[in-house]
């Protein structure tokens, strides 16, 4: 198991990661294999309501779009590292009085770059090949139904050989924030601003760029495609456990291993040690990686009440109260998630999962 | 198990329209009085001649009868082997000539007192006007005229050709089961007496499997012995002619040609029988113990070599004169076959069948399809891999993303079927097909599908025996049952079961190696159309497949 002390270290092995597919699978779940009570556990329910109707056998399922306006979307952490012919592969039974369209959003900024009509079809294989740009950091699809019956199956999405692309790349608008970048040309905000994990384009490059005495720091998209980038944050705002570039966006003042913290060193820990909070990422390939978060105080419950603490054990208290601290720990960004859907699951061929590794914000009691 | 049926046939080439030679009655014979044997010369006048005569085909077997009759007459017939004259493929003239010395020796015999007897034997082509020479005819008329002509007190004659009955046209001679007349144990009969092989507007055959005329053959048998039916130990004029009528009519009955009637002509006087063979004086015999019934082949080993086929009736021994040497007999009844190696020779016990193998009967071996009947029941048991035919179910399941995890199926099968006529057999099978599977990964586990599939149903089969080896073609129809298995990606297993029409086809050999047992081999294709899925589709679940086994008949 490797060490990884801080963020920065993790900044180069995440920007040479690249995409991520799994075998060249693009989409989670690409059966409708997983429902989570009466929904897809990895695709998001937009609008309408859906249910698990039987195929070709009654053990197989695929998705009932139920209702007159229905949409279901998933956003994809392809990139154009994994390659720029992406296939679309799904098997349809859709009623004359239907209409399903396929949406293909780059970026998953809410701009539909492609807009595919799936045909009226009575349980036959539908294909899409789509060409996508030169540079393309995820890729958000939706599913739309408006009308009479539509059942959707064994719905995939990979990528394809370039030969089988053609036609025009679809044409995709300037990166949003968050997305990796070259020159503030690239960037809608028009800033392309160096960070942790490399250039992303980012809303500020210093706290003069933010309004209202916001300090420009640094926050982490809530999906899994786009990493770090520089934004106007409230002074202090940012709680214990999350990523951070200044002490001023802490709200324990503290930045120190990219995280805010709830020490800097040993001298405010009472005898005890500042030492970084672990937690493991999961590899499909190799061995798991031990992160290294934010830091706190160990070695016995030493911390006063009314101090910064990650866990109860900080604590002389012994509580350590605040939100809950989920990582994501299929990913290497520092991500912090609250459901597994936010976590880059088919990154690295395993189950997404946002699991508890502390106290945000916490306080001893 | 009937009778065999005949095997291929090489029937003599159809003779000229019926044309009724124009023949004389026989001229007045000598009366030789009464002879005792002692004082009777035997001389036999044995001609063969494969050799055909315009638009007909050559013969296989003419005179290699020849050289068999000749045999038999000189070791069982009391004829002094310098007394028998074999003569193969003559010209006209040379058959003239032969019988023109023939007809010296008998008459030097005459002049110094002894009485004569000749045999006269041909088998060879014949049109109905004349034997057939090659190019040469030697008409009928006169043959029997120069035959008859002789100073022989008796005069035998034997024709194995076609419509060789012609010769008898003029006497009126007719086929019939028995004829008979007062006799006694002693040579003092004279006339003349002919036997031809069938009538005068029929075909005479050959066989393949018997390497002889029909005719030749069971007139050689009764000779050895199968036709005494007094069990004196001597092989009567009549006892010959019944023996050789009913057997070949019966050999014959079936055949393509058709039935085959030994006619006859006597015109004998005296009281004396006409003994022709004495099998109580060979020196080497065969004895079929009288419990024995049934179908009996005396084979020559080791060159296998049909040596007589008769029919075994319970009640009394019968004996048959052999050349010494080692035999194996074959008596088949309805239900088994026992063989017996048996070695002929001066003293030898008769066959003790309580130590003979004892097999299911197997068909005997004919040439050119002519087979006859195999065991009545056949088992066999195959095991087999086969693989599935794609349609529209499997590319369903592709659609879907699924695959195919072996590509290979088992076959598992019992045939029992029932034979109902010589090559042709019925019965039912059971036959488990196995090993299909089909998987679509998820992020869970597997969904996976896999289905075994059993049918049983009412198959036909056509066979050709030869020997122990059987090639064989077989249909069948029945019902398919297949079971199903659906593994979701909770790991959660469903079992479903359909049922659908099933046909089956397979091609194969079966290799009867000992003791009724055997192995097979077989080319399988079956169509069961069982398997739905819920879009309508309906997979065959049959397999295009070899298989092997062990087969047992009894």
């Amino acid at each position: 198991m490797r060490h990884l002390p801080t963020l920065l270290l993790l900044a180069g092995v995440a920007v040479t990661s690249g995409g991520a597919t799994d075998c060249g699978q693009v989409i989670d779940d690409r059966g409708f294999d997983l429902w989570c009570g009466d929904r897809l556990c990895r695709w998001n329910l937009e609008k309408g309501q859906i249910a698990p109707v039987p195929t070709w056998h009654e053990g197989d399922h695929g998705v009932a779009m139920i209702g007159a306006d229905v949409a279901i979307s998933q956003l994809t952490e392809v990139a154009s590292t994994d390659g720029t012919c992406v296939g679309f592969d799904l098997v349809a039974d859709v009623a004359a009085d239907a209409e399903v369209h396929l949406l293909v959003d780059v970026y998953g900024d809410g701009t539909i770059e492609r807009d595919e009509r799936i045909p009226t079809s009575a349980w036959r294989p539908v294909s899409f090949r789509l060409r996508m740009p030169a540079f393309y950091q995820g890729v958000r699809f939706r599913l739309t139904k408006v009308g009479g019956h539509a059942v959707l199956a064994n719905i995939g999405a990979a990528i394809a050989d370039d030969a089988e692309c053609v036609g025009p790349a679809l044409v995709a608008g300037p990166r949003p924030n968050g997305v990796s970048c070259g020159d503030d040309a690239e960037c809608a905000s028009g800033d392309c601003v160096p960070g942790p994990l490399g250039s992303a384009c980012g809303a500020c490059t210093t706290d003069a760029d933010c309004a209202g005495g916001d300090v420009c720091g640094i926050v982490s998209y809530a999906e899994a495609s786009r990493g770090l980038w520089a934004a106007c944050v409230a002074p202090a705002s940012t709680a214990t456990g999350l990523a951070c570039t200044i002490d001023a966006q802490c709200a324990t003042g503290i930045c120190a291993g990219g995280y805010c913290s709830a020490c800097r060193d040993d001298s405010t820990c009472g005898g005890g040690t500042c030492a970084p909070l672990h937690y493991v990422v999961a590899h499909a390939d190799r061995d798991p990686t031990d992160i290294a978060g934010a830091l706190h105080c160990t070695g016995g419950p030493r911390v006063a009440s009314g101090g910064a603490c990650l866990a109860d054990g900080d604590c002389a208290s012994g509580a350590c109260v605040g939100d809950v601290l989920a990582m994501c720990t299929t990913s290497f960004f520092p991500r912090a998630c609250t459901t597994d859907m936010e976590c880059p699951g088919y990154a690295f061929g395993s189950e997404p999962a946002c699991v508890n590794v502390g106290t945000r914000g916490g306080t001893c009691q | 198990m009937g009778r065999s049926p005949p095997p291929l046939l090489t029937p003599r080439p159809p003779c000229a329209p019926s044309c009724a030679p124009c023949s004389r009655s026989p001229p007045p014979r000598a009366s030789p009085g009464v002879a005792r044997a002692d004082d009777v010369v035997s001389y036999a006048l044995v001609v063969g001649s494969n050799r055909p005569g315009p638009g007909q085909a050559p013969l296989a077997f003419a005179e290699d009868d020849a050289r068999e009759v000749a045999d038999v007459l000189r070791d069982l017939g009391g004829y002094a082997p310098s007394r028998v004259q074999v003569v193969l493929n003559p010209s006209a003239r040379a058959l003239g000539a032969a019988i023109d010395a023939l007809d010296r020796a008998v008459a030097a015999d005459a002049a110094a007192g002894r009485t004569a007897r000749v045999f006269f034997y041909y088998s060879g082509h014949a049109k109905a006007a004349g034997l057939s020479l090659g190019p040469d005819e030697f008409a009928l008329e006169t043959l029997r005229a120069r035959l008859f002509a002789t100073r022989a007190a008796l005069t035998v004659v034997v024709l194995d050709a076609c419509q060789s009955g012609a010769f008898s046209r003029i006497k009126g001679a007719e086929p019939a089961a028995d004829f008979s007349y007062n006799s006694r144990a002693r040579l003092d009969a004279s006339g003349v007496a002919v036997l031809a092989s069938s009538t005068g507007s029929e075909l005479s055959q050959e066989s393949d499997f018997l390497r002889s005329s029909y005719f030749t053959h069971h007139f050689l048998v009764g000779l050895r012995g199968a036709a005494d039916d007094n069990h004196d130990g001597q092989v009567s004029l009549d006892e010959a002619y019944r023996y050789t009528y009913h057997q070949t009519l019966v050999a014959t009955a079936a055949t393509a040609v058709g039935s085959q009637h030994v006619s006859v002509e006597v015109d004998l006087k005296g009281a004396g029988e006409i003994p022709l063979a004495f099998p109580e004086k060979a020196t080497a015999t065969l004895t079929l113990p009288a419990d024995a019934e049934g179908q009996v082949l005396v084979v020559k080993a080791p060159a296998r070599a049909v040596v007589a086929e008769l029919q075994k009736r319970k009640g009394a021994a019968v004996q048959v004169a052999v050349a010494p040497g080692r035999y194996q007999v074959l008596l088949r009844t309805a239900s088994r076959v026992v063989r017996c190696d048996a070695t002929a020779g001066p003293g030898a016990a008769p066959i003790d069948l309580g130590r003979c193998a004892v097999d299911a009967p197997i068909a005997s071996a004919t040439k050119g399809g002519g087979a006859a009947g195999g065991p009545p029941w056949l088992i066999s048991a195959t095991l087999g891999l086969g693989g599935g035919r794609a349609d529209a179910y499997t590319d369903r399941l592709e659609e879907f993303g699924y695959h195919e995890q072996l590509g290979v199926g088992t076959r598992l099968g019992v045939d029992v079927l029932r034979r109902v006529h010589p090559n042709v057999l019925v019965g039912g099978q059971a036959v488990l097909y196995g090993g299909d599977e089909w998987r679509r990964d998820t992020d869970l586990e597997p969904l996976t599908i896999r289905w075994n599939t059993g049918v049983v149903g009412a198959i036909g089969r056509v066979e050709h025996r030869v020997g122990p080896v059987a090639g064989f073609a077989q249909l069948g129809a029945g019902l398919a049952v297949t079971g199903t298995t659906f593994v979701d990606q909770d790991g959660a297993a469903t079992d479903e079961t359909h049922v659908g029409p099933a046909t089956a086809g397979a091609l194969g050999v079966d290799w009867i190696i000992g003791a009724g047992v055997g192995v097979t081999g077989r080319f399988d294709a079956s169509y069961a159309p069982s398997l739905p899925n819920l879009l309508g589709d309906r997979h065959d679940t049959g397999q295009l497949g070899l298989s092997i086994g062990v087969v047992v008949v009894r």
